[in-house]
């Protein structure tokens, strides 16, 4: 069960109109590394952890990406709202315009729709969990990528260093439960 | 209901000094959350977790007492008319920050 917060994990307010940013920060929401994909992956691998650390701290951070996943459509939705269709076409957002006229969407730069082959749900909790280590990896180099195009805008950037520093937050706590779970499997040997 | 006297645009300021004491209270707690799930015996973050836990619960009785409820169920009763309704949402300008 959830149960939904009416506010952001994050202030945004995002000040500029540059759509261009929209079409490359949408990956974020609907791409390989984003938010969908990672509470996804993570909401979806907690069943098969082996201990309630695991358990605890999957539901935990997949819980926390759907709340960075409403962050980044807050910030997508600011910024075409009331884009006219000369900016839509200027910005190469036609093709999206088609399909979803200034709606959000899970489709990434390329037009590329989200599928669950972006995700990993091996079973194996090694496994899952050196995944998930990968996928904040990823999250956190997207984010750079990003900000290297949000052109310094300060109401893009703050948010999304917030969301690059989180990857680095979840990346450690990921590393350390790989660690107790292999310390689990460890013990195991001798004691079962 | 209580009534204020202040303009639109100073209830807006208020709104948004108290929703980000909320927002900055409730990340700790988050942040903590996580610390926790792979540090479960670290008293001091207990400690510090129920520290800001009985802050974030005052700061967010008040908020929603002024500004309407944060959870449509479990966490505070109901006004009449029912007001999970009423704008801001936070994907909304002035109800994200």
């Amino acid at each position: 069960m959830w149960i939904y917060e009416k506010k952001l994990q994050f202030p945004i307010d995002v000040k500029c109109k540059d759509l261009k940013f929209a079409k490359t920060l949408i990956t974020q929401y609907g791409g390989p590394a984003g938010e969908l994909s990672a509470c996804l992956q993570y909401l979806n691998q907690r069943f098969t952890m082996p201990t309630g650390k695991t358990r605890a701290l999957l539901t935990d951070i997949g819980t926390e990406e759907i709340g960075h996943m409403e962050m980044i459509g807050t910030m997508v939705y600011q910024i075409m709202e009331n884009a006219s269709m000369c900016e839509l076409k200027e910005a190469g957002l036609d093709g999206y315009y088609t399909l979803h006229d200034h709606g959000l969407f899970y489709s990434d730069p390329n037009g590329y729709n989200w599928t669950a082959d972006y995700i990993t749900g091996m079973g194996d909790p090694v496994t899952d969990l050196t995944a998930n280590i990968s996928a904040e990896q990823k999250a956190k180099q997207t984010y750079e990528y990003l900000m290297d195009l949000a052109c310094g805008d300060e109401s893009l950037l703050a948010p999304l260093r917030f969301l690059r520093a989180r990857e680095i937050v979840h990346y450690q706590r990921f590393g350390e439960a790989l660690e107790t779970v292999k310390e689990y499997y460890n013990q195991k040997k001798y004691f079962c | 209901m209580k009534k204020f006297n202040a303009s639109p645009a100073g209830v807006a300021r208020n709104r948004e000094t108290a929703l980000l004491e909320l927002q900055q209270l409730s990340f700790s707690l988050v942040d903590l959350n996580l610390f926790l799930d792979t540090h479960p015996d670290n008293q001091q973050a207990v400690n510090d977790y129920n520290y800001l836990f009985e802050q974030y619960w005052e700061a967010k009785s008040s908020f929603e007492l002024m500004y309407g409820p944060m959870n449509n169920f479990g966490h505070c009763p109901a006004s009449y008319p029912w007001s999970w309704i009423n704008d801001p949402w936070p994907w909304e300008r002035g109800g994200a920050v």
